[in-house]
Parts: C-alpha cells; sequence; structure tokens
C-alpha cells in the first residue's frame, strides 16, 4: 500500500491520497494521469491491467487501487 | 419530426400512455416500436439499416450467449487443467468471430449510410459570404454559431433525458457547462461527455495501454525519459481525434477539426513542463480566480477558432474564414453583412436566453439543483414557472427554427 501511495504522490503531489474518495467522479485524476499511473502498476506489481479493468469503481481511491492489484496478482 | 414541434409532443404523450397501459412484460415491446415508428417518421428508408442492425445485434447476442452456455455445460465434465484450458480458449475465439461479424455488419451499414451521402441534410451556413468581412465580424459569427450549436445539441439532449424519465429511463448528461472550461482537454470532458467516454474507453485506453505503445514508450524512455512517458499518451490523443473526426462525416475539413483540437492537447502536455515554470518564475497563483477566468477565455477563443473547420462545406472555405480572423482587416460592414436575415426580435430574444442561460450555468457550477428547487416551491408559483416556460416555447416561436444540427451526425 505504501508503495501505491508513493506512486501516486509522484503523479500528483498536491493531492491528499490517502482521504480523497472521489478521485476520478471528481476529476481530480484524467485520463491521461490514469494511463501514467497504470503503466507503473504495470511494471511496480508485475501484473496486468485491461481496459476491462479501467472504471471509475477502480480508481476512485488509493484503497480501491489496491484492492484492485490484490486481485490481479 | 423535430423535437421542438407539436407533432413530438403528442408523439411523446402517447408512447407514455401507451406505456403505462401495458403490462410491465411487454413494456419494452411498446418502447421498440415507438423508437421505429420515430425514425420512420424521420425517413421511411432508413427504417431498413435500423431495423437491420437490431436484427444482427439480436441474434448476434443470442448466439454469443448460447455458446457459453455450450461450454459452461461441456467445462463442468472436464478436470484436466489443460483440456479446460484449450475449451476457453476456443470458446472466446468463437464467441470473438460472431461479435466481429456483428460489429462488421453494423459498421458497414454506418459507412453506407453516413458516408455515402445516404441521408445527407442541408448542412444550414450561418455565416453568409464571409469572404469580405471584417475579422470581427466573422469571429462574432464563429460565436453564435457556438451558442447555436450549444443551444441546439444540449437543448436537444435535454429534451431527449426528458422524455426518457418519462418511461423511467435514466440517461447520462451529456454536457456539463463545457464553457467554463480552463483547456481544451477539459473542454472534451464536458461538451458531448458520452462521445468522448467512448473513444477513452475504446480508442484511447486500448492504445495508450498496448503491448505495442509500451514498448514504443520504453524505447523512448531511454533516449528522454519525459518523452517516453508522454509520447505513447500524445499518439493516442491523436488517434482520439482523428477519429472524432470521421465520426463528424468523411469530409477533409471535419478531420482537420478533430487534428485541430487533438494537436492542441498534444502542445499543453508537451510544453506542460515549460508552463509550470513560467509560472513558477512569475510566481503564478494558480487558484487565482482572475487566472481561471483567464485560462476559460482562453478555451473559448480556441475553441471558437476550431469552428472553421467544423461548421464549413470544405476545408477551403475553413482556410479563407481563417484568412478572414487573422488579416485583422476591417473591411466594409454595411455593404456586407446581411443583417435583415435577422429580425430585431431575433436578435433580442437570443441575447436574454443567453443572459438566462449564462445564470443558470453559473447555478449549476455552483451545484445548485435547479429543477429540485424549483420543485420545492409553493404550488402556484412552481405551475405558474411550468406555465411560464412552457407558454415561452411557442412564444418565441421555437418550432419554426431549424431542425436538429446533430441528428446529421
Amino acid at each position: 500500500m505504501n508503495e501505491l501511495l508513493d506512486i501516486l504522490k509522484e503523479l500528483k503531489p498536491d493531492v491528499n491520497f490517502s482521504s480523497e474518495k472521489s478521485l476520478i467522479d471528481n476529476a481530480i485524476l484524467d485520463s491521461f494521469d490514469i494511463v501514467q499511473l497504470v503503466t507503473q502498476l504495470k511494471d511496480t506489481f508485475d501484473i496486468d491491467i485491461t481496459p476491462a479493468e479501467l472504471i471509475p469503481e477502480n480508481f476512485n481511491s488509493a484503497e480501491a487501487m489496491w484492492n484492485m492489484i490484490q486481485k490481479l496478482q | 419530426m423535430s423535437f421542438v414541434s407539436t407533432g413530438f409532443v403528442f408523439f411523446c404523450a402517447l408512447v407514455a400512455v401507451a406505456y403505462y397501459l401495458v403490462p410491465k412484460k411487454i413494456k419494452w415491446i411498446v418502447l421498440l416500436f415507438a423508437s421505429y415508428v420515430f425514425y420512420a417518421l424521420n425517413n421511411v428508408k432508413a427504417i431498413i439499416f435500423i431495423f437491420l442492425s437490431t436484427l444482427v445485434s439480436y441474434l448476434s447476442a443470442v448466439n454469443i450467449s448460447k455458446i457459453s452456455d455450450t461450454y459452461d455445460g461441456k467445462l463442468e465434465t472436464i478436470e484436466d487443467k489443460t483440456e479446460r484450458k484449450n475449451l476457453k480458449k476456443e470458446c472466446k475465439s468463437k464467441k470473438k468471430l460472431i461479435a466481429g461479424l456483428g460489429l462488421s455488419f453494423c459498421f458497414g451499414i454506418l459507412v453506407i449510410a453516413k458516408y455515402t451521402n445516404f441521408f445527407i441534410s442541408n448542412i444550414n451556413n450561418f455565416i453568409p459570404e464571409h469572404a469580405k468581412l471584417p475579422w470581427y465580424i466573422t469571429f462574432i459569427g464563429l460565436v453564435f454559431y457556438s451558442i447555436k450549436l450549444y443551444a441546439d445539441f444540449s437543448g436537444g439532449m435535454d429534451v431527449v433525458i426528458g422524455v426518457s424519465e418519462l418511461v423511467g429511463i435514466k440517461l447520462s448528461e451529456n454536457f456539463r457547462q463545457p464553457f467554463f472550461s480552463q483547456s481544451i482537454s477539459e473542454f472534451w470532458r464536458r461538451w458531448h461527455i458520452t462521445l468522448g467516454t467512448w473513444m477513452k474507453d475504446y480508442i484511447f485506453y486500448p492504445f495508450s495501454l498496448s503491448k505495442f505503445a509500451s514498448n514504443m514508450g520504453k524505447s523512448i524512455s531511454k533516449v528522454n525519459k519525459y518523452a517516453g512517458k508522454i509520447i505513447p499518451m500524445c499518439i493516442a490523443n491523436l488517434l482520439v481525434f482523428f477519429v472524432v473526426g470521421v465520426w463528424h462525416g468523411a469530409e477533409w475539413h471535419f478531420i482537420v477539426y478533430g487534428l485541430y483540437n487533438g494537436f492542441l492537447i498534444v502542445l499543453g502536455i508537451v510544453f506542460k513542463p515549460v508552463s509550470e515554470k513560467i509560472i513558477d518564475i512569475f510566481h503564478i497563483d494558480v487558484k487565482n480566480k482572475w487566472y481561471k477566468i483567464f485560462r476559460i477565455l482562453r478555451t473559448f477563443l480556441l475553441i471558437n477558432i476550431g469552428w472553421v473547420f467544423d461548421e464549413v462545406n470544405d476545408l477551403g472555405q475553413s482556410l479563407s474564414m481563417l484568412k478572414q480572423l487573422f488579416r485583422f482587416n476591417t473591411g466594409n460592414l454595411i455593404s456586407n453583412w446581411k443583417f435583415d436575415t435577422f429580425s430585431e426580435l431575433t436578435i433580442y430574444t437570443v441575447i436574454l436566453f443567453c443572459l438566462i442561460w449564462f445564470i443558470t450555468s453559473v447555478l449549476k457550477e455552483k451545484n445548485v439543483d435547479i429543477r429540485k428547487k424549483i420543485g420545492s416551491l409553493a404550488l402556484p408559483i412552481r405551475w405558474i414557472i411550468y406555465l411560464a416556460l412552457i407558454l415561452s416555447v411557442p412564444f418565441f416561436q421555437a418550432a419554426n427554427m431549424a431542425g436538429f444540427i446533430y441528428a446529421q451526425f
């Protein structure tokens, strides 16, 4: 989880990822951020994230992302 | 049938009554039948295409579900792991084949219907004889085109959303005050949202997350890390806007229109480090209200310039309009502008409605739910507002104006 938070912090330093729960719904992360993020998650956690996984429910919070990563591992 | 015609009001009322009268089990048939009738009223020939594509989609779906069922049954009896894997693969490729055939057929219909001038409708040329107009008139014309297009499209969508709610179907919002966007990419997230979402899900993500894109990114990263990060995304973005262009129609000016927007977004990404530096050097507060207003105006300007590639008949016209805009020629206003095509009342009506529209948009930006607010007023006041709004439609002769521009796309 900390590894994920580090990646997120690097992507958008001014967002508080541990408390924000609507990263997608409030348009804090746009599609360009998502592509950068997913590319990095793929390499870091050695998982395959397909476009089918790219739904708001999986990316609205750091927690949701972490759940998705664990499911894909 | 135009959305603002009296016929349409009666049609909707009839459908709604029929919908609520029939038993729940066959309600969908009423809606399907009503949809066919609606399209048939527009163009009888089009109904054949719509019927064929419904049939093919339905048969494909039934077949795919049948294949799934058969293979699920087979899988239950087999224990061997490799055999199961092979069987699953076989099932997947069969389903893919059916889906592929169905899609090809539907896209084929689209190509025939949309790109071979089958039901070409009149493109309403808004700016008459712009060859010798002063630049500011051309610009005002473009701004009016914004107003017309936005009113037409989001107004039309509001009618569609409202009619759907009448029969209990909640459609997603297609516009979110797009002209308050602070960047071109934000504009495209707030204008025609359903198209943007489709492009994002089916073109942007699949391409930018493909093996090809990630390998390309990795090899460019060896030379320049930032370039490796952004180039695959920029290509995906240009691809999206190329398709957006083609979606508008098989004309060169539409493709340029798409790419114009795509390139502006790419420029924004490429020069992001530079603009961040400028913000840093000049100590610009990005949360400052005036900075936001500056960004909104800049986006508005770029979007309006972009219309020169959209609202014309060919690319030559676009270029002559661009020349018109940037030559800063003051020209001869009176002899060239056909001002008499608009009555004074029309102009005042447009200004009045733009004002109302602006105020409601600002309220919406501030998350005020106007519909709920009106709904919570005392009954007599509420109904006075409803009746005034309903009566304002025939009063301002909306029904006499042109049809839905976006229907042609």
